[in-house]
Formats: structure tokens, C-alpha cells, sequence
């Protein structure tokens, strides 16, 4: 049986109460001059528990450039867990279950997802941590009013970038619970790049543990989102391994390195946005240089020569195009030995 | 009943009345609303920029019977009239991206076809001899003007059509008919209706979907009887 | 085709549907129940207001699709943009997805529109040109086009999208927006 199987993964859950604390981190911090200050604040707060915390069971949107994915989503919280159970619905083909910190993901065996990546592969123990920065140092927060979303009553609050270097944000969050019901990344001129939307959604707290079972004959592929290695983790600053960044944007911090990746990879955010940086050598491939963009999603290549060697640096983010661009131009090799030794 | 549901209800004896080609007021042609600045369009429009065929699919059936009708004021023969309208739809898809927005898409559509009609008939060293400007593109009836052949099957087909709609139409439970005719006769916004209505907007669009879902299930087998060509 | 999408597209007969909606319905897999769908209530709406019968209407619409199917130039560009053609391009999977996301989202973000001369459109070459920068104050941005990439070129973009979004779905700890974009970044078509 399948849920036996799940079940028998099941273990503390490390992942939800991390991804809590770092939004609990992150969001507070917003603070604005003006009156409604402490009113953005009270929602922003509730932001991050409201995520986890909240259950209910619906389907939303997701569209980014000229992609529209809809999926259906059931998510409960009970007794300190996370449950959750997605189900592609372009296609009907599909579905991904999570219990805590154990992920299933299952596909009708058609090759059409790389399995291993569709799996978030975690942990980010470190994610976050200089993330106590303000947010409202990046973005002005303010309250927009009120608008209803898939049936339930919402607030919307504006996150407007006070500066050029990234798109700004727009969060519509359910009035009772704080749960975000819809988002969109906005350029500065205010076009709509990506956004999130239930179109439907039920938070209720019953939610029968069938629907939380695996449902699609397939093949199924698990993990685990805690540390399996003790999390002895370097921190993502020191992952950065003989090569460094000559700039980037304020407020936007190391956030994040994948334990199984290259080893060359870093993400930084400003507690909203983020973007990763892959450092690599230039392999026999050569790769187009320059910027390409999917809705809000931008994909900075840029070659690089050090110590008669060459590199190929990749920014991946959800910041302008120009933004990319000047962090990925930014990037000094110290050591090619380093990456030489680490690359993949 | 409303007094917008007797004035809907009046055109609606009024229409179904007929056999022969109605003869619509300047209001109710405003109804089908979709001549200028069609939201929908747009959307259409942008996606088939973007590559999207389906959209453009989209485009061509809602448009064509009215291409044709310009078509056919120029060209007779029926042959011709559907060459032709096939070609306005394929030069309208290549200069898609020369389409600014800045008339409506019917209105850019409506100048191809006349000019692949002008086209034609020079090509032939035939003069045009009906002369269609822009303006009408806006306040173009759609009525067909292809040549009736009005044989008595196709008369028969008609008014059998009409009556079945009619009954589809009667059919309806009230608060599905009162905002499908609304829309459709009155063409009011959905807004517009919801207030009329004292309903939400989402009823209002649910209610007109679920009557045209009743109307289409009615008619049945007597739709999508097309002459492909 | 559900009832969401079609009350979708009943909205889009009176112009009342948003954008969102309209894309998720053009992203259907089955185009033809839709077209049907909306060729049929075309015909009630042309039967309630001109007295017309289908069968005195007319229905190029195959044809129009047929003649844009055969011909050269951007018709074949389109058609492979938009990942239907059965191009050999696409056999493989999984990378194959994520380029057809790029391909089709490429340009679609506002303020990127650099569609002006199409007349390149069809030139299979990794092109880089200067274009407007709406966003940032800053020197024009190399824009790539990704029509031209290989298939190992793809291959290697897709993985950078995926590893980002899974940075973004778990570090930046954005729930269901997080998996979207992983499982976008994945399934892209």
C-alpha cells in the first residue's frame, strides 16, 4: 500500500515549522512610514503561519510568460503536521503528496517530468538567516483595500520596490485566516509578469484523510526534506566556493545552497524575491550569452575569463532583466581550481 | 418580471416571428457588442502574437460569416466568396503583428477583407462596384448578405430552427432566461444584469452559461450543420 | 472540457472573461471540443439575431488552418513555437517540456515586446539583439532568442529554471506558489 509506505517515511516535521520561522523572520520586518503601517504589519505576520497553518482544499492558477498551469491542491494541518496533496490538472497527469517532511511524487509513467527535479530537493537549513533585515528598507508595504478571491473576502496589500533593481509584489491574503489567496509580480509600471490565483477554495478543517492518498498508478518517486546527512551544512557563503560576487542588488542576501547540487550554486533573496547564481566552468557546450525571460523568471547568461580559463555564470531570478545582468558581470573567479574541482 | 425582462421578452416574440432576414435595430445590433474594442479580441489577438493558433481558430469562426457577408458584396459567385474569405483570414493571421490595436480587430479585419475582395476583382480586370468604407465596419449589420438561395428546404430548415429556439429559449427556468436575454437582446453588461437582477456577477455569468448550454443541448443535432469548403 | 472552462468561454462570447481564464482555456489540451463548443454558440447567437441557420452560414476555419499548416515562413515558425507540431525537436521529454515553456512564454511578459520586425521571425539562429529595457535605467539588455538552442543548450537552461525554483519553493518557503513554479519550470508546455 502506498500510504503505508508514506507512512512509514513519516517523521518529525522539520520543514514546515523552517518554512514558518523563515517567512516569521522575513515578513515582520516590513514596516511602513505611513498609517496603515501597523495594519500591513499585523497581515504580513500572519503571511507565513497562515501558509502552513491554514487548511483548506481548492485549485489555482499559476501563470508566468505564456504558461498556465492549473493545479488542485488539498492542504491540512493537524497535530503539528503538514499534509498536502497536489494534482496537476493540465493534462490530468500528476500528482504530488507531502506529509510533513516526506514529498511523493507520482507521474503516469510517461516521461514527461524529470522526477527527481519536479521533488523539491532541500533542505535550506541556512535559508534565511541574515534575513532580519527589514523588507520595508526594498519595498514600500502598503494596504490596497479589499477584494474578494474565489469566493472568500481578501485584503490587498501592495509591495512596491523602491528601487529599480527588482519587480514588486502584490499579496492578496484571506480575511480571516491571512491566507494568500492570490499574487502577482508587477514590473515598476505596474504589468502583471506572474501570478497566482485560487479559483477555487474551501478552507475548512474537514478534510478527510483520503485525500491526502495517493491516487495515480505510476511511477513514484520520494524524499525526504529533512537533513539525511546530520546537516552538517557549509554555510552558503562559504559554498561559494572561489568565486565571489562584486555586486547585488541591497537587501538581497545569501539565502540558500542545494546539499546535492553542483556545489556551485547560491541563492540570494531580499526576503521576497530571489535569484541564484551557478557558477561553472564553460564545458564543451557553448550556451548562448545574454538575457531570456519567462513572465517574471530571468535567465542571465554571461562568459567569463579567468586564469586562462573560462566560465559560464548563470543568474536565475525573478528580477529585471538588467538586474541579472549586473549581477552575473559581477561575478570575479578567485580560485579555478576550486571550481575546476566542484564543477559538475 | 422585470420591465427589461417584457422589453427582452417583446424583442424575443418579435425575432422568432420571423423567417425572413430580421431587420435589426440600430440597438439591438449594438447587442452582439463585440465590433469595437472586443475585450475578448484583444485576449485573442495577444495570444495568437504569441504564437497561439487556437486563438486565431477562435478568431476565424466568430468572424467569418461577417467576412464573407463583406466579401460578398463585391464577389457573387459562392466559390469565390469562401476563397476569399479564407485568404482574408490568412493574410489577417501573417500581418498579425502589424495589427496596432488602436481600431478594434474587427474593424482591421473588416479593411483586408475589403481590400482582398478589390484585390481580386483587379486581378480579373473587373471594377469593384460596391463600395464598402470603414465606417460601416462598425455599424455593419450581420445579416448575411451571401445570396439566398432560399430554396424551400433551407426555408423549412429556418423556420424549424427558429420555432426550436424559440421553444429552447421558453423553456428556460426563469432566472436563467431573464439574464440570457438581457445579454443577448439588451446586451447589457454582466454587471448591468447582476444589478437588474439583484444577483452577484458570478451568478449572472454562471446563469447566462448554463442557458446557452440548455439552448445548445436543445437544438442538438440541428447546429454545426456547416458547409465545409 | 469542464464546466469552469466552458462558463469561461460563454463569458468570452460577451467579453466578460478575464485574461487568466482565457489563457487556461486556450492552454486545454483538447482545442478542437473548444472551437466546437464556441462555433456552436456562434450559431445560436447568429440564429437569435439575423434568423440565420448554420447552414447558410460559412466555415473557412479548417481551411484557414489548413493553409497556414502548409505554408513556410512564420506559420511553421508558430506552429513549432507553440509545441504542437510534432517536430523531432520535441522527442524528448522532460527537457523538451521546459524549452517548450521558454519558446512559448519567451516575449509574453509585459514590456518585453520586441516583436516588432517579424520578418526574422523565422530565421532559426540564436539572434542577439539590443532591446528596450523598460524596467531598469540601464544599457540595452542582450536579449536571446531561444528558438535556436540545441537540444544540450536546452537541456542545460532547463535544469538552471528547475534548480532555481526549487531554491524559490523551499527556501523562500512560498507554499503552493512555490511548487507552481517548480512544477512550471518542469512541465512547461
Amino acid at each position: 500500500m502506498r500510504m503505508n509506505r508514506l507512512s512509514s517515511r513519516l517523521r518529525a516535521s522539520a520543514v514546515p515549522a523552517l518554512l514558518l520561522v523563515l517567512l516569521a523572520l522575513t515578513v515582520p520586518g516590513l514596516a511602513v512610514a505611513d498609517d496603515d503601517r501597523s495594519e500591513v504589519n499585523q497581515w504580513l505576520e500572519r503571511l507565513a503561519p497562515a501558509l502552513n497553518m491554514t487548511s483548506y482544499r481548492g485549485v489555482f492558477v499559476y501563470a508566468r510568460g505564456d504558461q498556465v498551469h492549473s493545479m488542485q491542491i488539498a492542504h491540512r494541518y493537524r497535530d503539528g503536521v503538514v499534509e498536502e496533496r497536489l494534482v496537476m490538472q493540465d493534462g490530468g497527469s500528476g500528482e504530488i503528496v507531502r506529509r510533513g517532511v516526506n514529498v511523493v511524487c507520482v507521474l503516469p509513467d510517461r516521461g514527461r517530468i524529470r522526477l527527481d527535479q519536479v521533488i523539491p530537493s532541500g533542505p535550506f537549513a541556512e535559508a534565511f538567516t541574515s534575513q532580519l533585515m527589514p523588507v520595508s528598507r526594498w519595498y514600500s508595504a502598503e494596504m490596497v483595500g479589499e477584494d474578494r478571491v474565489a469566493g472568500y473576502e481578501a485584503v490587498e496589500i501592495a509591495l512596491r520596490s523602491r528601487d529599480e533593481y527588482r519587480y514588486s509584489h502584490r499579496l492578496w491574503l484571506e480575511r480571516t485566516t491571512g491566507l494568500l489567496v492570490k499574487s502577482h509580480v508587477r514590473t515598476l509600471s505596474g504589468d502583471v509578469m506572474e501570478q497566482f490565483q485560487f479559483t477555487s477554495l474551501e478552507i475548512t478543517e474537514n478534510i478527510p484523510d483520503e485525500e491526502f492518498e495517493i491516487r495515480t498508478e505510476g511511477r513514484e518517486i520520494s524524499r525526504s526534506l529533512a537533513t539525511d546527512d546530520g546537516g552538517a551544512e557549509a554555510s552558503p557563503v562559504s559554498r561559494m566556493n572561489g568565486w565571489e560576487l562584486g555586486w547585488r542588488p541591497d537587501g538581497f542576501a545569501p539565502a540558500a545552497a542545494p546539499r546535492a547540487g553542483r556545489g556551485q550554486v547560491v541563492a540570494f533573496s531580499d526576503g521576497l524575491a530571489a535569484f541564484s547564481v551557478f557558477v561553472e566552468p564553460a564545458g564543451r557546450l557553448n550556451m548562448p550569452k545574454g538575457a531570456s525571460r519567462i513572465g517574471a523568471t530571468t535567465i542571465y547568461m554571461h562568459a567569463l575569463e579567468s586564469g586562462g580559463r573560462e566560465f559560464l555564470v548563470t543568474v536565475v531570478g525573478e528580477v529585471p532583466p538588467a538586474t541579472a545582468r549586473r549581477v552575473a558581470e559581477s561575478v570575479r573567479v578567485q580560485d579555478t581550481l576550486a571550481l575546476e574541482g566542484n564543477g559538475s | 418580471m422585470t420591465q427589461a425582462n417584457l422589453a427582452t421578452a417583446e424583442k424575443l416574440a418579435a425575432t422568432s416571428g420571423k423567417t425572413g432576414k430580421p431587420s435589426m435595430t440600430p440597438e439591438q445590433n449594438q447587442t452582439q457588442g463585440d465590433h469595437s474594442d472586443s475585450q475578448t479580441d484583444l485576449q485573442l489577438v495577444r495570444k495568437v502574437r504569441n504564437g497561439d493558433r487556437a486563438a486565431f481558430d477562435l478568431l476565424v469562426v466568430k468572424y467569418q460569416t461577417r467576412v464573407a457577408s463583406i466579401i460578398s458584396r463585391y464577389v457573387y459567385d459562392s466559390q469565390e466568396v469562401m476563397d476569399l474569405t479564407q485568404e482574408t483570414f490568412v493574410k489577417a493571421y501573417r500581418a498579425i503583428d502589424r495589427f496596432r490595436g488602436d481600431s478594434a480587430f474587427y474593424t482591421w479585419l473588416y479593411r483586408i477583407a475589403v481590400n482582398t475582395a478589390k484585390n481580386y476583382l483587379e486581378s480579373r480586370g473587373r471594377r469593384p462596384q460596391a463600395s464598402a468604407d470603414v465606417s460601416d465596419a462598425e455599424n455593419f449589420d450581420d445579416g448575411i448578405r451571401l445570396r439566398d438561395p432560399a430554396s424551400p428546404e433551407r426555408l423549412l430548415q429556418r423556420e424549424q430552427l427558429q420555432e426550436e429556439l424559440s421553444r429552447a429559449i421558453a423553456d428556460l427556468p426563469e432566472e436563467l432566461r431573464s439574464a440570457f436575454l438581457l445579454r443577448e437582446y439588451d446586451g447589457l453588461s454582466y454587471e448591468d444584469i447582476a444589478k437588474i437582477l439583484e444577483c452577484p456577477i458570478g451568478t449572472v455569468r454562471s446563469r447566462i452559461f448554463r442557458a446557452r448550454d440548455a439552448v445548445d443541448r436543445h437544438l442538438g443535432p440541428l447546429l454545426n450543420h456547416t458547409e465545409t469548403t | 472540457m469542464d464546466d469552469r472552462l466552458r462558463e469561461t468561454l460563454s463569458a468570452m462570447m460577451d467579453d466578460e472573461a478575464d485574461e487568466l481564464s482565457v489563457r487556461r482555456l486556450l492552454s486545454h489540451h483538447d482545442q478542437a471540443r473548444v472551437r466546437d463548443q464556441w462555433q456552436r454558440w456562434q450559431q445560436v447567437r447568429d440564429l437569435m439575431h439575423s434568423g440565420h441557420t448554420p447552414a447558410e452560414g460559412v466555415d473557412v476555419s479548417a481551411n484557414v488552418r489548413a493553409a497556414l499548416d502548409g505554408r513556410s515562413g512564420m506559420a511553421r515558425h508558430r506552429a513549432s513555437a507553440k509545441g504542437a507540431s510534432p517536430s523531432s525537436r520535441w522527442r524528448w521529454p522532460a527537457v523538451a517540456m521546459v524549452a517548450v515553456a521558454l519558446v512559448v512564454g519567451f516575449g509574453a511578459g509585459a514590456g518585453w515586446d520586441s516583436r516588432e520586425g517579424s520578418a526574422t521571425a523565422g530565421a532559426p539562429e540564436i539572434a542577439a539583439q539590443a532591446v528596450p529595457e523598460s524596467d531598469v535605467a540601464a544599457a540595452p539588455v542582450r536579449e536571446v532568442t531561444l528558438q535556436g538552442l540545441d537540444e544540450e543548450q536546452w537541456e542545460q537552461m532547463s535544469q538552471y529554471l528547475l534548480e532555481h525554483a526549487q531554491h524559490n519553493s523551499v527556501g523562500a518557503g512560498r507554499g503552493a506558489v512555490g511548487y507552481a513554479r517548480v512544477v512550471s519550470a518542469g512541465n512547461g508546455y
